[in-house]
């Protein structure tokens, strides 16, 4: 599950013209470290949900990488 | 006196003055990543009463048929006088008579150029309190109408313009507290991507929202974090500039312009002398259909909300997007043989761009691909999130595709 997700982000980042991202932790946030803009973090909601069939924004806004990883966990 | 805060350097409003009256031309299709030398070059067209089109650093394919190339960071000679104020130019531009034209996404594919007049867009100022030291946070696309409002706004108060536009939110939040900015006006996308909030901000006076239409929890949350703004949302277009005003989602008709506002089947219609110079808008008897849908609120059709914004195109995080365009892009790409563009619920911009194609036989191609092709044909907002690859598509194709 971590592999995909990651793989979704660095998609995007590369998109972006960003290198890859390495150092996923729980803290890590989506905005500041991984520099996801909301055009990005919509694009990620959206692939999830296509893998995994869970709307991680469905409860509220996220701001971590742990959170992605929590609502997926729960679900 | 400061003007603007770009990426931390400051410019005062006398270096604005002194890029005016130190150069002797202006550029009427100017496109440059730095926003100074942007709105300096807009103040030089003002003063002068010259032309202006307002350009994207990154000019889509479809606008660029529309556009001598030549033209294009071509200078113009004018005359200032090089010992010329900042209150000889501000009041020289709000008596400008110069044409601003803005291209928006257009419903047939092909982007719609309109002129606003400088004054009608000025009218729309409101002039502070001259006690009241307004700091604007600018969040939108500087060759955007809402953009030139602010700009407009805040210059002919004299006031200080923070630039936030695409800023992380981090940067944003410091920014609005170590900047004490007072007014913001953004799309319901921005304001989304500032919660998680820990911090309330009690010298923001005014918080405006356009481009999407805001749900009654962002009217909550917002008002939280800011407890003594006025919040505003507003209806305006590329077409119109700002028309309607409200405090909540409830608009009403001012007197003013009633006798210029129609009605049809809930459709909104507005008069053309609301609207800017146009190329290839459809009148009915010199009415406008805006495509967006109200619905009334009392017996005497007075008060409404909007119940869905013009149907054809797709509005993403406060960008409208016109999908024929897209797909007309996408299917110059080699390999793609029909596109189908279209928008799908998103918690964060409202609305995701996405797209399903039919590729040729005998093509590979993937997603990452199509998306680097489209970097260089379209802006950034337009490009689609989500690409799927598909066999057929499964609806009807009746000369246009059913939405």
């Amino acid at each position: 599950m971590n592999t995909k997700i990651n793989e979704f982000i660095n998609q995007i980042r590369i998109f972006k013209g960003l290198p890859e991202y390495q150092n996923f932790r729980i803290e890590t946030s989506l905005r500041e470290d991984l520099e996801l803009e909301s055009f990005d973090l919509a694009e990620l909601t959206v692939k999830i949900e296509d893998e995994f069939g869970v709307d991680i924004y469905e409860t509220g806004l996220i701001s971590t990488y742990g959170e992605i990883l929590n609502k997926l966990n729960k679900n | 006196m400061n003007f603007l805060n770009d990426d931390d350097r400051v410019y005062t409003y006398k270096d604005l003055t002194d890029s005016i009256a130190s150069n002797s031309f202006y550029v009427e299709y100017f496109i440059s990543n730095n926003l100074f030398d942007f709105f300096s070059n807009i103040i030089k067209a003002l003063y002068t009463d010259s032309p202006i089109v307002l350009l994207d650093e990154k000019i889509d394919i479809s606008l660029s048929s529309q556009i001598d190339s030549n033209k294009i960071n071509k200078a113009t000679i004018i005359q200032i006088d090089s010992k010329v104020s900042i209150n000889e130019i501000l009041e020289k531009v709000k008596k400008s008579k110069s044409k601003i034209t803005i291209f928006t996404s257009g419903t047939t594919g092909r982007p719609k150029k309109i002129s606003h007049d400088v004054r009608n867009l000025i009218s729309n100022v409101r002039f502070n309190n001259l006690n009241n030291n307004v700091t604007w946070g600018l969040a939108y696309n500087k060759s955007h109408i809402a953009a030139l409002q602010v700009f407009l706004q805040a210059f002919c108060n004299l006031s200080y313009i923070i630039n936030l536009f695409q800023k992380p939110k981090n940067i944003i939040l410091d920014k609005m507290l170590s900047k004490d900015i007072t007014h913001i006006s953004a799309t319901p996308t921005f304001y989304r991507m500032l919660f998680p909030c820990e911090y309330i901000y009690v010298h923001v006076q005014r918080i405006s929202i356009g481009g999407e239409k805001p749900s009654e929890e962002l009217f909550k949350k917002l008002s939280y974090i800011f407890p003594n703004a006025k919040i505003n949302n507003i209806y305006a277009s590329t077409e119109t500039g700002t028309l309607f005003v409200s405090n909540n989602d409830i608009f009403t008709v001012p007197d003013i312009i009633s006798h210029l506002i129609r009605f049809e089947n809930n459709e909104l219609l507005i008069h053309y002398s609301l609207l800017g110079d146009f190329n290839d808008f459809k009148l009915q008897n010199d009415f406008y259909r805006t495509g967006d849908l109200v619905e009334f609120l009392d017996l005497d059709c007075t008060k409404f909300k909007f119940v869905s914004r013009n149907s054809n195109q797709i509005n993403v995080g406060g960008y409208k997007v016109n999908p024929e365009e897209v797909e007309n892009i996408l299917e110059t790409i080699n390999g793609v043989n029909n596109a189908y563009v279209y928008g799908i619920d998103n918690p964060v911009t409202g609305k995701l761009l996405c797209a399903d194609l039919i590729i040729s036989k005998g093509f590979n191609i993937n997603e990452v691909e199509i998306k680097n092709s489209l970097k260089s044909l379209l802006s950034d907002y337009k490009i689609p999130r989500r690409i799927k690859f598909v066999n057929n598509f499964n609806f009807t194709k009746t000369g246009k595709l059913k939405r």
